[in-house]
């Protein structure tokens, strides 16, 4: 199989999700409200030992889970950082110019609420004009003994 | 299939079918994908986009395994090269041709130049406010060899109209929301671009095939402008009558304020400008930043600068957090658009924690500043000088 053979089973794979999402979920996808949704099980084999998404946990989680994944990963949302003017302007943004499906009022404000809550911007100021360097490009504290920088950091942030 | 996505999945076989790919959001720590040095930092797997950290580039010759990847969509499946075809038309062409790939190959002339490709959001994440998008550090920029045709010759011989005023380029690539109707990116350059020598429509990367991730079996490289320029998968090129107004070339997307705004603004899209050529920028490439170095010994600090369509006239080191500066040996570019290797030493004699920091000046006197330049609301363009962290001990 060829990368671009791997590019259309995540092609059908979106579409299986969004599937779910539409189908199996309607009432979780459309409503923030109602019974405590169910967590989507659909990524998640028994036995297996991966979750859903990498979404942290907390009110709503369900929600940008059915809702923010279908096209792209959930990187792409948490590698961002803003308030709820900010998510609601990208939400926005999406639905004119990616295929962000409608979405009613309450679950689009339980999203905001969710990402502005733990994506949001930190409370510490941080409006530097030149960030310090990031901890994985920091040298060891004390000189001795010296470690190398850890291998393999995937993931900032 | 673990083997296959070059992946490490112990729990494969718990998988249901077809489910891999969308599992690969949950494991990043063993995504690895596949013909990529293990060291490329994954920002988003799905579409995938992936940056090289600084000590990876030394290279003078960016190799394939360590080209940063940006998609904005998903490739095309079944690719066959041997049916590729590539479309000419759009409003200012005066014959609008198609071209298989065999014909663009036999009937001009190849070129061969080493060429540099940066994102244009290449350090997007030390903006603040934080602007939206994927998190580049560093490494979203590149310098293989591209192998092809003039875009100019292939443009002449359909005849390009005086009312021509900018190329847009359609790929193959598709929207990540699998709506057939959109496309996923579909940018372009003002014909001035478009017909220098060294704009190509590339067929081979580094002497051999491209990969499927860098837009086989061919895209454009224009060289010096953000990599967006540089369509992948290309299916057609039209010669427009006007700016080109594909997706990501209005709205914000690729764009910064025409004029200079606060931290934070909020600036309509009516005064949002397209980004034409890449600010000057340099990378410290030999040594690791977070590295242990003895006392008094000289360090060789080497990399690479680049200058969009320009060439770099210097760069300067410092060790002392911008408070002196050293000329660094600076070599001539193997062509234009490529960019330029620099050699100097740094000594340190008292020990600590210090910054190395690289400062190039481009041959029009324009300088990386040392703080993050202009905030613009999708932090595109920060050139600011690259730091290397070392303690000396
Ligand atoms: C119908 C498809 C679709 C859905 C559903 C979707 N997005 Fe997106 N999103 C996109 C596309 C396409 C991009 C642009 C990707 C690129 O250029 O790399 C994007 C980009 C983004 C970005 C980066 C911003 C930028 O300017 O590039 C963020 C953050 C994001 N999406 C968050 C979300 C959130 C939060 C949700 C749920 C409310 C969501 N997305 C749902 C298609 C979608």
């Amino acid at each position: 199989m060829s990368i671009a053979q791997a590019g259309d089973d995540i092609l059908k794979i979106r579409w299986f999700v969004v599937g779910i999402c539409l189908l199996a979920y309607t009432p979780l996808a459309q409503t923030a409200e109602g019974e405590s949704p169910k967590p989507l099980t659909i990524a998640k084999e028994p036995g297996s030992n991966f979750d859903a998404s990498n979404f942290a946990a907390g009110q709503g989680r369900e929600l940008v889970i059915a809702n923010c994944t279908a096209c792209h990963s959930d990187k792409l949302v948490t590698q961002n950082r803003s308030d709820s003017q900010g998510w609601r302007e990208l939400i926005n943004w999406m639905q004119k110019k990616q295929g962000l499906w409608p979405l009613d009022p309450k679950t689009e404000d339980a999203i905001v609420e969710y990402l502005a809550t733990y994506y949001g911007r930190p409370q510490v100021a941080d409006d530097t004009r030149r960030p310090a360097l990031p901890e994985h490009l920091m040298p060891p504290i004390s000189s001795s003994p010296p470690t190398p920088p850890s291998p393999g950091r995937k993931i900032r942030d | 299939m673990g083997a296959v996505l070059g992946l490490n999945i112990p729990y494969a076989r718990n998988m249901p079918a077809g489910l891999i790919p969308a599992a690969l959001a949950d494991t990043p720590e063993g995504f690895r994908i596949p013909g990529k040095h293990e060291g490329l930092v994954v920002l988003n797997d799905r579409p995938l986009n992936a940056e090289t950290p600084a000590y990876l580039l030394n290279d003078d010759i960016t190799p394939n395994d360590r080209l940063f990847v940006r998609n904005n969509g998903f490739p095309p499946s079944n690719v066959d090269a041997s049916t590729w075809t590539l479309d000419i038309g759009g409003e200012s062409v005066r014959t609008a041709k198609r071209f298989t790939l065999e014909e663009l190959k036999s009937r001009f002339p190849k070129q061969t130049l080493q060429l540099q490709l940066e994102c244009g959001g290449n350090g997007r994440s030390e903006y603040r406010p934080r602007a939206r998008g994927n998190q580049w550090s560093t490494g979203a920029v590149g310098c293989p060899e591209w192998t092809g045709i003039r875009l100019r010759d292939v443009l002449e011989e359909c005849g390009v109209q005086d009312s021509a005023v900018y190329i847009g380029y359609q790929g193959a690539d598709r929207h990540a929301s699998g709506d057939p109707t959109k496309s996923a990116i579909s940018r372009g350059v003002p014909m001035a671009k478009a017909l220098e020598d060294e704009t190509l429509l590339a067929f081979s990367i580094n002497g051999g095939e491209i990969p499927a991730l860098h837009g086989a079996p061919l895209r454009l490289v224009c060289a010096g402008w953000p990599g967006s320029t540089s369509g992948k998968w290309l299916t057609r090129i039209d010669i427009r009558d006007r700016v080109h107004d594909g997706t990501k070339m209005t709205g914000k997307a690729y764009r910064v304020p025409c004029t200079p705004v606060a931290p934070g603004e909020a600036v309509d899209e009516s005064e949002m400008c397209i980004i034409e050529s890449m600010p000057v920028k340099s990378l410290i490439t030999s040594i690791r930043s977070g590295t242990v170095h003895p006392v008094n010994e000289p360090i060789r600090v080497g990399g690479h600068a680049w200058a969009g369509d320009l060439e770099v006239r210097q760069v300067e080191l410092s060790g002392d957090f911008g408070q002196t500066w050293s000329t660094c040996e600076l070599r001539e570019p193997p062509n234009r658009l490529a960019w330029q290797r620099f050699e100097g030493e740094l000594t340190f004699p008292v020990e600590g924690y210090y910054e190395i920091w690289a400062r190039a000046t481009d041959q029009a006197g324009r300088m990386q500043p040392m703080l993050v330049p202009g905030w613009n609301p999708k932090g595109y363009l920060n050139n600011a000088c690259h730091r290397v962290a070392v303690r000396v001990a």
